[in-house]
């Protein structure tokens, strides 16, 4: 495993020291807790970076890649973390979207339907268009949606109705694929 | 264990028992420190970002079980948990369960070089075998019918090396698990066959002649079989030579107790997975040799005690396609126990010989389902049965029968929970349990637990619970020469109160500050009856208040810093005199880094416990101990190696001694070492 900087500066440093270093890290700024919507949010950048959208989704070659989040934002804001973050040569963009704006809804790649919501309102209000619809909720993959995590032996996994991805001509890799548990 | 009908004056024991302490009642004002709220940036740890799917897919998230019989997440849980991993156990060179305990925050165990006692926030009974915590080993219940045994140090059924993490679950859980869970749950969780993958040997070799060995095999199978066996023997000399002043005299070797510490145990644990069916099971049998002369026996003479504990049982554990989780586990326990010491009757010595033999089986059925994504609601039921709880107490020659008694226990228990997320950050759980026992009749216990996260990284829980903890079969068929049994007993209740905030700081810190009260009610305790005898009986109440704030801090190149402060204020509610052995401040502080690689690990654990009262009135000194463990994994294919020093700067310090000990307090181990090997193939 790689070593973060401050680690490794003092790798040869003995324990004391190390000890010291770990106190003054306290004081030191604070960044983003990581938890289960840390490792989500990596999981949707990994989408937007790797899943192929059909090109008539996007208005031209510089259009960002939208991510939708529906309902309650978990992740503390999503789009502070994936500030920065390119897919392709796309910027990505973060909006909040009511999961009664069809038009909202529609006009991003991916939508992230947070578990205080119902997946299949919003899998009805893209229903069609390429969008992937990516879901808190277990059975979200069931229920109309495309991608759901499942928390199983403390990891978070995917569950993915390719099926449905295919149908509105979202290509998903087999990287992606071949960790998830497929559902029709 | 247990009492023995030669035993020292039951006088002494109820006098001292109730005699709670100096009566300096400290006020219960705690103050909360002024929380401070994370400045929480919104900004994802790089590290994740960058990783693939393959390797998120693998990244853990905090869990914990035994809080609610679901796995949920740690923040979630409607309790106060702890969880202690395989990788804490190595690397600070944990000996037993009770090392693990007493490592922790809110948890205590006292060893009276017989057994070892697990108290929970600033209530640790002397003599109670640890039985006001339930002991789970993969969500089986260990204690037993007859004695309530929690089992932690040697006597305890699982190698640590075998355990995958410990749950620690604070607070009154009996509305999920009925009796025993008054303080809190002890949830072990063992390690699968996958996780061994191949043949594990180990051996240990350390101070008062101490050696250990244990060789397990595991392995999930190409057909999803999955399945490990392990054996482990131990075996130690003791201290040598103990000094008691309290029996400094020419006819008791001028207290010197020689060669009488040894302790000894074998133990097995096996597992075969497959599908949704588990088959497992594991025995355990220790013999101590006691050489504090406990029970009035005769002094620096061989007398021990030998522990035995085995049970099978086949659980099942299944997700429907209509999302129910149904669970359910049937099994057969047993319990032995036998103690053997000479008493001298003035006229002469006799040997005598007091045991307790315990069968039982039981069943247990949940189901668990989360309707419209919000409610989860649970269900479950249970059923335990003894065919046999067995106690005797006889001199063998002469022979005389003092008891020879066969109990029963039936005990019926059926609990409904619910979680329901109000909103995305505000979720209420509650749940009630409804438990009969065939000796007192009916209980019914509620929890509830308010966990609100005002945003990501922060957590308050409130909690309320009450449990119970039944009158076992000791307390309710025990009747010799000076104690008398009492049918009559009714189980002793306890409402908690806790309101817990956690809190992330940043990526690497987490921060929990914990308000508690405890108020417990007909504490089953020894009472003296008009005719002299000796007898359980629902007497006292307690309350204990205290706080508690910890800190910990984790780093991916394996850095560990955690430290915790406890002040806790544990009184008896009649006199208002302080609890025997209740430190009033605890601290814990641990360090573990990694000095070579992630290879090479030294680790240092400092505990500190203020004085505790006696149950003479005296005090016993503050205790600190420190220990040290330098440990090192894959430094060589498959090799481990850890070296541990316990009581680093050899500092002297005893704990009370129960009311079976003449000594007031009993002195704790100094200075020793341990080195050990394990081998992967």
């Amino acid at each position: 495993m790689e070593y973060p900087t401050t680690a490794s500066t003092t790798r040869r440093a003995g324990l004391l020291p190390r000890i010291l270093i770990g106190l003054i890290a306290l004081a030191a700024p604070l960044a983003h807790a990581e938890s289960e919507y840390a490792v989500k949010a990596a999981y949707l950048n990994n989408f937007a970076k790797m899943v192929r959208w059909p090109a008539s989704a996007f208005a031209n070659a510089q259009a960002p890649l939208v991510i939708g989040v529906v309902g309650r934002d978990p992740f503390g804001g999503l789009d502070g973390i994936l500030r920065g973050q390119m897919a392709g040569n796309r910027n990505i963009e973060v909006r909040r979207v009511s999961s009664s704006d069809s038009a909202g809804l529609q006009a991003c790649h991916l939508v992230y339907v947070s578990a205080s919501e119902r997946v299949a309102n919003v899998a009805r209000a893209v229903q069609g268009r390429p969008v992937l619809v990516v879901a808190e909720s277990e059975d979200a993959a069931r229920d109309g949606g495309i991608i759901g995590f499942v928390m199983q032996e403390r990891k978070l996994k995917l569950e993915i109705n390719n099926d449905a991805a295919r149908q509105v001509r979202i290509s998903i890799p087999s990287d992606i694929l071949d960790m998830a548990r497929i559902v029709k | 264990m247990k009492f023995d009908s030669t035993a020292q004056s039951p006088v002494t024991r109820a006098v001292a028992q109730t005699r709670y302490g100096l009566g300096v009642a400290l006020s219960c004002a705690v103050l909360l420190p002024v929380f401070s709220e994370a400045r929480v940036r919104a900004e994802s740890p790089e590290r994740l970002l960058n990783l693939s799917i393959a390797e998120l897919s693998s990244v853990k998230i905090d869990t914990v079980y035994g809080a609610s019989k679901v796995t949920e997440k740690l923040s979630d849980a409607p309790s106060s948990v702890t969880l202690v991993t395989r990788e804490e156990i190595a690397r600070f060179g944990y000996r037993t369960l009770a090392d693990i305990l007493r490592s922790a925050r809110s948890f205590d165990v006292t060893y009276d070089r017989n057994y070892s006692y697990t108290g929970v926030r600033g209530f640790t009974s002397l003599g109670d075998y640890g039985s006001r915590t339930l002991l789970l080993v993969d969500g089986h219940r260990m204690n037993d019918p007859i004695f309530d045994t929690a089992s932690v140090g040697t006597e305890g059924l699982v190698d640590v090396d075998l355990i995958e993490r410990v749950e620690l679950i604070r607070g009154a859980g009996s509305a999920i698990y009925g009796s025993n869970a008054f303080f809190g749950v002890i949830n072990v969780i063992t390690r699968s066959g996958a996780s061994v993958n191949g043949v594990e040997g180990s051996v240990s070799g350390g101070s008062l002649d101490t050696y250990s060995g244990r060789i397990t095999m595991g392995k999930k199978l190409a057909n999803g079989v999955d399945y490990l066996l392990s054996a482990t023997t131990y075996a130690s000399e003791g201290q040598s030579r103990l000094f008691y002043r309290e029996f400094n005299s020419p006819a008791t070797n001028r207290g010197f107790a020689l060669n009488k510490d040894g302790d000894r145990y074998w133990s097995m644990l096996g597992k075969l997975s497959y599908g949704d069916f588990t088959l497992q099971s594991g025995y355990v049998t220790r013999e101590k040799d006691i050489p504090t002369g406990s029970y009035g026996s005769v002094f620096n003479l061989r007398n021990s005690t030998t522990d035995s504990r085995g049970y099978v049982e086949l659980r099942y554990a299944h997700e429907t396609d209509a999302g129910w989780a149904l669970a359910g586990r049937v099994h057969y326990d047993i319990y032995d126990y036998s103690g053997g010491a000479r008493y001298d009757l003035g006229i002469g010595r006799v040997h005598n010989d007091d045991s307790a033999r315990a069968r039982w089986w039981g069943a247990e059925a949940t189901a668990s389902r989360t309707f419209f994504n919000t409610f989860r609601f649970s269900l479950g039921t249970e059923i335990r049965k003894s065919t046999e709880l067995r106690q005797r107490n006889y001199d063998t020659s002469p022979f005389a029968n003092y008891l020879d008694v066969n109990g029963e226990q039936l005990v019926l228990g059926t609990y409904a929970d619910g979680r329901w997320e109000m909103t995305k950050s505000l979720s209420l759980s509650a749940g009630v349990r409804w438990d009969h026992y065939n000796s007192f009749g009916s209980t019914v216990n509620p929890r509830a637990a308010l966990v609100w996260k005002p945003r990501e990284g922060s957590t308050l829980k409130l909690i309320y619970g009450e449990a119970f903890r039944a009158p076992n079969s000791y307390q309710l068929d025990y009747t010799g020469p000076g104690q008398r049994a009492n049918p009559s007993l009714q189980p002793e209740t306890i409402r908690s109160y806790e309101a817990v905030a956690e809190q992330f700081f940043g990526t690497h810190w987490h921060g929990t500050v914990s308000l508690f009260r405890n108020e417990i009610a007909g504490l089953i305790d020894t009472e003296e009856n008009l005719r002299g005898d000796f007898i359980f009986a629902n007497s006292g109440d307690t309350r204990v208040n205290g706080i508690e704030a910890e800190i910990e801090g984790k780093w991916d190149n394996g850095m560990m810093v955690r430290a915790s402060y406890t002040r806790q204020d544990a009184v008896s509610g009649m006199t208002g005199e302080r609890l025997v052995n209740s430190p009033k401040t605890v601290v814990k502080a641990h360090v573990s880094a990694p000095l070579f690689r992630d290879k090479l690990f030294g680790s240092i654990e400092l505990l500190y416990a203020s004085d505790r009262v006696t149950l003479g009135n005296h005090r016993t000194g503050d205790a600190w101990l420190m220990n040290a463990t330098l440990y090192s994994h894959e430094i060589a294919p498959g090799l481990e190696l850890s070296a541990s020093v316990y009581n680093v700067l050899d500092r002297k310090f005893s704990t009370p001694g129960g009311t079976e000990h003449l000594q007031d307090s009993i002195q704790q181990d100094g200075r020793s070492f341990r080195v050990k090997v394990s081998h992967r193939f």
